[in-house]
């Protein structure tokens, strides 16, 4: 990422006004453009409006939900896993067995797939058949698009990334244009035709660079057993996202939604949610630019001392930076986050009915606004650390989050409607302190773990 | 039996345990032919092998095991075992086992070897506590700042890494048992010897060819893997301490607790005992015992008595330390005084192929293509003894070479650098029987010196003759395999055990980079047990 995120930040010293803020609107279309296209996209199909089928709406949101959900806690343990592998191979120079990686990777999600989504859809969901063929492909369009971001990552393909996305939302949004009272049948085939499309040209990158020879590595099966916390990580991290959601859907006593017999959601909570989440790209796009790059500049500088035979006094030098550039870069982020929260909370009743929130979501809003400053920033430190290859840590500050996150939402959940929320934001603050505190706790070691733990010669 | 002793691989207790670093089996070499004809000098007396390696080098076996050897342990130098998980409460004795490890490094151990065995074999801490904790990371740290700072952290941080870790590997190796230890070199061998007095309480002899330190000190002065910091800058009152001053301290650190503990201390010459003296050996200690070939064998060796052209010998591998560059370059000289001249090389090349293709090339350059012929290994080295008409031998750092006895046993004068004992088997020592000189003694790295002796001796064949006929008298007098077993058998038996000092057994360490049984004798290495250049990855 280094390359790109160097470039940007030069842009961000140019004088213009409208450099800087396009560099800024670049990072975060690079950090989180497929997220915000997908959203583009959806809420453009769904713009079609109702009269009659309202109920297949709901439909088509609530599998796309699910569907994402069920692609993220999945594919999530085989992107950590697939995208360190290669990127473990492209550094040592090696590029063939890479496709066999993501070959290997895709094909444990379509096992799951096969295992868990298709007998959901066929067995337990009520829906027509043409309904359930497509929430199947939708499932795993979807999955497959997800495995996919992490290899055009490594491979610093961003821009196919934002055209694969931009021609998804763009196909959305003039599909939504077109459809006049569709079916969700229709609705998720639209959704899936322009997932497709993305595919394709996720693949079509992928294949570009690494052509379509899948040449067996056998050292794939080498790596879970020496870095058996990535996948895992993978794992918490994403039930961590999604646990306290899926607790309201079932668990809430008011605000619930239920269609085709099991799907069921919230969207008071998921709305409220929604917004608090994507307040923080302006902050995580800012991270991208300046801190990745500082980072990478220092790491760099660390590696780069230790081969010219550089003294303990020098190399401690160069780890002082990075530890002053890691804590003051968390505590900036995390302040950032909390006066985009506070902004967010005063401004919220502006922009409230445009955004889709009514009053009754505001107190979920308010608290979901301050879960997220404070679990976005433990998510840099758990970057951070995994930038130092301290996985254990890592996996311990996700995990730490997602027992939090289940836990106190099942216990909160009882004392009522007042308190939907606290759960979440108690996990992500107590999270917050442990991450802070681990990252703390480490900084110091940095040698350590470059010379010692992280060190692949011994 | 103690319990340590339960755990060893063979249950036959041998008389002797050889200790031997980078040689035999797997090596060839002056020490480890040494080896070979000692035990099959002794076939009545039983042996142990401990051979030391290093986990990266070739292994081929290169000797038959005789009859009497009863088992082989490999303690491999680069593989310890991890021993029990630091916990918080072992921080001082983390530190304590750091600091001990220092002073051994530093050149000045006195019991901290001791110390360290019994921290280890009491606590259990071993790898994973005094190498790769945090404790054991700051204490490091300290220890850069003591022994090399303001150096290069990467380069002392792997010397460190071996140099430790040789340690640990060696104080949490199983031993096997034997009546007697004895090692036939310094350094990590006699380390090995030391450990093994400390814990069983059995004797322990150290045998020293060369001085090991001073082959160290030679090694290191060329090595090219060792980076020289401008630490200083452009100060030049006050020289920087560099990396290979790290290691020389490590090395004679070694060779101190080896002297400390060993009952006694033997060498092949007296001006050897010097050396041992100035490195801290006990006087009292000390004894000479050469070394012993089988005179009869080649004293039978009939000189070739048919017309040919005058040939001049060097038997020795072809690496650096032999300056086989110098015997090309004075052969280049000599062919201008005796223009007729036959130079043959016979050695393996094998051990270092850059030099030896270096040395090809040396010929090829200066001409010598006619006349220089390297051979390699023969299987009969006595009938190039037989036409030979001068042994040469231009090494930068000898012992009391075999080779030279071999050739002096046959009756053929010598040339040879004033290296080991070279001087005192040419030109006999003050109380020597025999009177005269079997050769010429000339500088090291001096081709001009060793073309003119070689060309006085070929030149003139009644002082060719005379040459030989002392060397003829002197050699069966002083170094017959007959009286050099005398003199072992004598010294193992004259050896009691004394009260073994009780330590604790080690925990849960494991026999990690171990490997013994007699059948499947592991291979081993070459005898210099330095890592390779290496590289910190990320």
């Amino acid at each position: 990422m280094a390359g790109i995120n160097i470039a940007i930040e030069r842009m961000t010293q140019q004088k213009a006004l409208t450099s800087i803020a396009a560099a800024y609107f670049y990072a975060a279309l690079l950090v989180a453009g497929p997220w915000i296209f997908t959203i583009l996209g959806i809420a453009g199909l769904s713009s079609t409006g109702c009269t009659t089928a309202c109920d297949d709406l709901t439909l088509f949101r609530s599998v796309v939900i699910y569907n994402s959900l069920f692609a993220l806690v999945v594919t999530s343990p085989l992107a950590f896993f697939s995208g360190r592998c290669v990127s473990d191979q492209l550094y040592a120079g090696v590029t063939r067995g890479a496709y066999f990686v993501f070959a290997a990777a895709l094909g444990v999600f379509l096992l799951v797939v096969c295992a868990t989504a298709v007998p959901f859809y066929l067995f337990a969901a009520e829906m027509d058949a043409s309904v359930r063929f497509a929430a199947i492909q939708n499932a795993v369009l979807i999955g497959l698009s997800w495995l996919l971001i992490p290899f055009l990552g490594v491979i610093r393909a961003h821009l196919s990334l934002l055209v694969a996305f931009g021609i998804n939302a763009l196909l959305m949004i003039v599909l939504g244009r077109m459809l006049s009272e569709p079916s969700a049948g229709t609705l998720l085939g639209a959704f899936n035709a322009s997932f497709a499309i993305t595919d394709v040209i996720l693949v079509g990158t992928l294949v570009r660079t690494f052509s379509t020879r899948v040449e067996v590595q056998w050292t794939l099966f080498r790596f879970p057993p020496e870095k058996w916390e990535l996948p895992l990580a993978g794992f918490a991290y994403a039930v961590g996202i999604w646990a306290d959601k899926v607790i309201m859907w079932y668990g809430a006593e008011s605000g619930g939604l239920s269609v085709a017999g099991v799907l069921r959601t919230m969207p008071s909570y998921d709305t409220a949610m929604f917004w608090a989440q994507l307040t923080s790209i302006p902050v995580i796009a800012v991270a991208f630019v300046h801190v990745e790059t500082q980072m990478s500049d220092l790491f760099g500088r660390f590696y780069g001392r230790l081969d010219q035979q550089a003294s303990l006094r020098e190399l401690s030098e160069v780890m002082q930076s990075l530890r002053t550039c890691v804590i003051s870069s968390v505590a900036t982020l995390f302040v950032a986050l909390a006066i985009v929260a506070t902004m967010t909370i005063l401004l919220s009743f502006v922009f409230m009915t445009e955004f889709g929130l009514r009053p009754a979501y505001m107190s979920i809003l308010r608290i979901s606004l301050w879960a997220m400053a404070f679990h976005t920033s433990s998510m840099f430190c758990f970057v951070f650390l995994l930038y130092f290859d301290l996985r254990r840590q890592a996996l311990l500050i996700v995990s730490t989050y997602a027992i939090l996150n289940t836990a106190l939402t099942l216990l909160i959940l009882q004392w009522g409607q007042v308190y939907y929320g606290y759960g979440s934001l108690i996990a992500a603050s107590a999270t917050f302190v442990l991450a802070f505190s681990i990252l703390l706790r480490e900084l110091p070691w940095l040698h350590y773990h470059a010379f010692i733990t992280n060190n692949t010669s011994l | 039996m103690p319990e340590f002793l339960a755990h060893t691989h063979d249950a036959v207790e041998a008389d002797i345990c050889l200790i031997v670093e980078g040689g035999y089996p797997y090596v060839l070499g002056g020490v480890a032919s040494w080896m070979d004809a000692l035990m099959r000098a002794s076939p009545h007396v039983t042996f142990h092998i401990i051979a030391i390696t290093i986990s990266s080098q070739p292994k081929v076996r290169k000797f038959d095991i005789p009859a009497n050897v009863v088992g082989i342990l490999d303690i491999v130098l680069d593989v310890s075992p991890a021993g029990d998980r630091p916990a918080y409460k072992d921080r001082q004795h983390i530190e304590q086992g750091v600091r001990l490890l220092q002073e051994i490094l530093s050149g000045n151990p006195d019991s901290c070897f001791t110390k360290l065995i019994d921290l280890t074999r009491g606590t259990g801490l071993a790898q994973a506590a005094l190498l790769d904790s945090k404790p054991a990371w700051t204490a490091m740290e300290q220890v850069y700042q003591d022994l090399l700072v303001d150096g290069p952290l990467v380069d002392f941080f792997w010397t460190w890494r071996f140099l430790a870790r040789s340690i640990l590997s060696i104080i949490t190796a199983p031993l096997p048992k034997a009546r007697v230890f004895h090692a036939v070199s310094t350094g990590y061998a006699g380390l090995v010897g030391a450990y093994a007095r400390h814990v069983t309480g059995r004797p322990y002899v150290v045998t020293e060819h060369g001085i090991y330190t001073n082959e160290r000190r030679i090694e290191l002065g060329v090595a090219s893997w060792i980076f020289d910091s401008g630490a200083n800058g452009f100060a030049v009152g006050e020289k920087p301490r560099q990396l290979r001053d790290v290691w020389l301290s490590a090395f004679t650190g070694f060779s101190r607790v080896s002297y400390a503990l060993a009952d006694v201390i033997t060498t092949q010459y007296r001006a050897n005992q010097n050396y041992q003296l100035v490195d801290g050996a006990p006087e009292h200690k000390l004894r000479i015992i050469p070394n012993g070939i089988d005179v009869d064998l080649y004293a039978g060796v009939k000189r070739c008595t048919e017309p040919h052209p005058p040939t001049v010998l060097m038997i020795g591998r072809i690496v650096p330390i032999k300056d086989t560059r110098t015997f090309i370059m004075a052969t280049s000289l000599l062919r201008e005084l005796v223009p007729d001249v036959v130079a043959i090389l016979i050695g393996p090349e094998e051990e270092d192929p850059a030099y030896a293709a270096g040395c090809r090339s040396l010929v090829a350059q200066l001409g010598l293509e006619a006349t220089v012929q390297f051979l390699g290994r023969v299987p009969d080295v006595k009938e190039y003894l037989a036409r030979a008409d001068v042994i040469a031998l231009t090494s930068i750092s000898e012992a009391q070479p075999i080779a030279l006895l071999e050739a002096a046993a046959t009756g053929l004068p010598a040339v040879t650098t004033d290296v080991g004992s070279c001087r005192e088997i040419i030109e006999g020592f003050a109380d020597d029987p025999v009177v005269g000189r079997g050769g010429f003694v000339v500088e090291a790295c001096n081709p001009k010196a060793t073309a003119e002796a070689l060309a006085t001796i070929l030149l003139d064949d009644e002082l060719r003759a005379s040459m030989g006929q002392i060397m003829l008298r002197r050699i069966p007098n002083l170094y017959h395999k007959e009286r050099i077993r005398h003199l072992y058998e004598e010294l193992y038996s004259s050896l009691e055990p004394s009260a073994r000092v009780e330590t604790k057994p080690i925990r849960a360490l494991g026999t990690a980079g171990r490997r013994s049984l007699l059948g499947k004798v592991w291979p081993v290495s070459k005898d210099r047990l330095f890592p390779a250049r290496y590289a910190l990855e990320r």
